[in-house]
């Protein structure tokens, strides 16, 4: 399918996209917390990973060189919003969210500075290694496991039971 | 650590029932849309850019005239210097001195690839 696509097939890129649509948009959702921005960007991602998709030399490297195209545009937007050029104060950042129930994973995730976020979005809910965040965002190695370390630590001590 | 590593798992396990979304046939027709204005916008652009250019002469044709029939009057007068030079008896001598020196180059040039093979 991702040859056939890669090739020029329209249909087969359709499919693609069916088929991949689901996690790209939930992964760009937990991201950004907009619904309908993480669609827009959904797309964007899409349109990028066609123009590109003749780059990809393992057909069956598709699903996490696609996790890549997302970062990159979501990254790429929060540069534009310069989301990543405000972190939160330390005393923001320590104060614990009121949350009507103490579980609710998107509202506590869009409590976290963005940096945070998307290190803990792809460690925990994607399974990239710190490697691979790193390789994704270009970021140092260190700052990629000190945000998954804190941010992880923050998104535990909220939605503790 | 034991706790560590549970707690890393838990969070894992929630991220992973978090609410998967449901697949949606209009955001995969809004990327195909997408796809079909870039591949319209791909294909008009040199149109574009010819009937620009067109548009360019157009406007400025008294100047583009006037260029144009410089260029060329340009190109008509080393053409024509280097036609008189060529029927002057130093030209014929220049010619033959280089169609000789062309050709000499030419068997030794083969002469050596002779040898190579």
């Amino acid at each position: 399918m991702v040859t056939l696509a890669a090739l020029g097939d329209d249909r087969a890129f359709a499919e693609l996209v069916r088929r991949r649509q689901a996690t790209v948009r939930g992964m760009l959702r937990r991201l950004s917390g907009d619904p309908s921005l993480a669609d827009d960007l959904a797309q964007e991602t899409f349109v990028q990973a066609w123009r590109t998709l003749a780059q990809l030399r393992n057909a069956a490297a598709f699903g996490g060189w696609l996790k890549q195209v997302a970062v990159r545009v979501w990254l790429q937007h929060a540069r534009r919003a310069k989301l990543l050029l405000e972190p939160l104060s330390e005393a923001d950042e320590s104060a614990a969210p009121e949350f009507a129930d103490r579980l609710d994973l998107e509202r506590a995730l869009e409590r976290l500075n963005p940096s945070q976020r998307l290190c803990v979005v792809l460690s925990y809910g994607e399974g990239l290694s710190h490697g691979e965040i790193a390789d994704s965002t270009g970021w140092p190695l260190g700052t990629v496991k000190s945000h998954v370390a804190r941010g992880g630590a923050r998104l535990k001590q909220w939605l503790k039971p | 650590m034991a706790e560590a590593m549970s707690d890393d798992t838990d969070l894992t396990r929630l991220f992973a029932e978090s609410a998967v979304l449901p697949d949606d046939d209009a955001f995969v027709a809004r990327v195909a849309g997408r796809i079909a204005w870039r591949k319209r916008l791909t294909l008009a652009m040199p149109v574009g850019l010819a009937a620009l250019l067109l548009l360019a002469v157009w406007a400025s044709w008294p100047a583009a005239y006037a260029f144009s029939v410089n260029a060329l009057s340009g190109v008509m007068l080393i053409a024509d210097s280097l036609a008189t030079f060529f029927t002057s008896p130093t030209g014929i001598l220049a010619a033959v001195v280089l169609l000789l020196t062309v050709a000499f180059w030419a068997w030794l040039f083969e002469r050596v690839r002779g040898e190579q093979i």
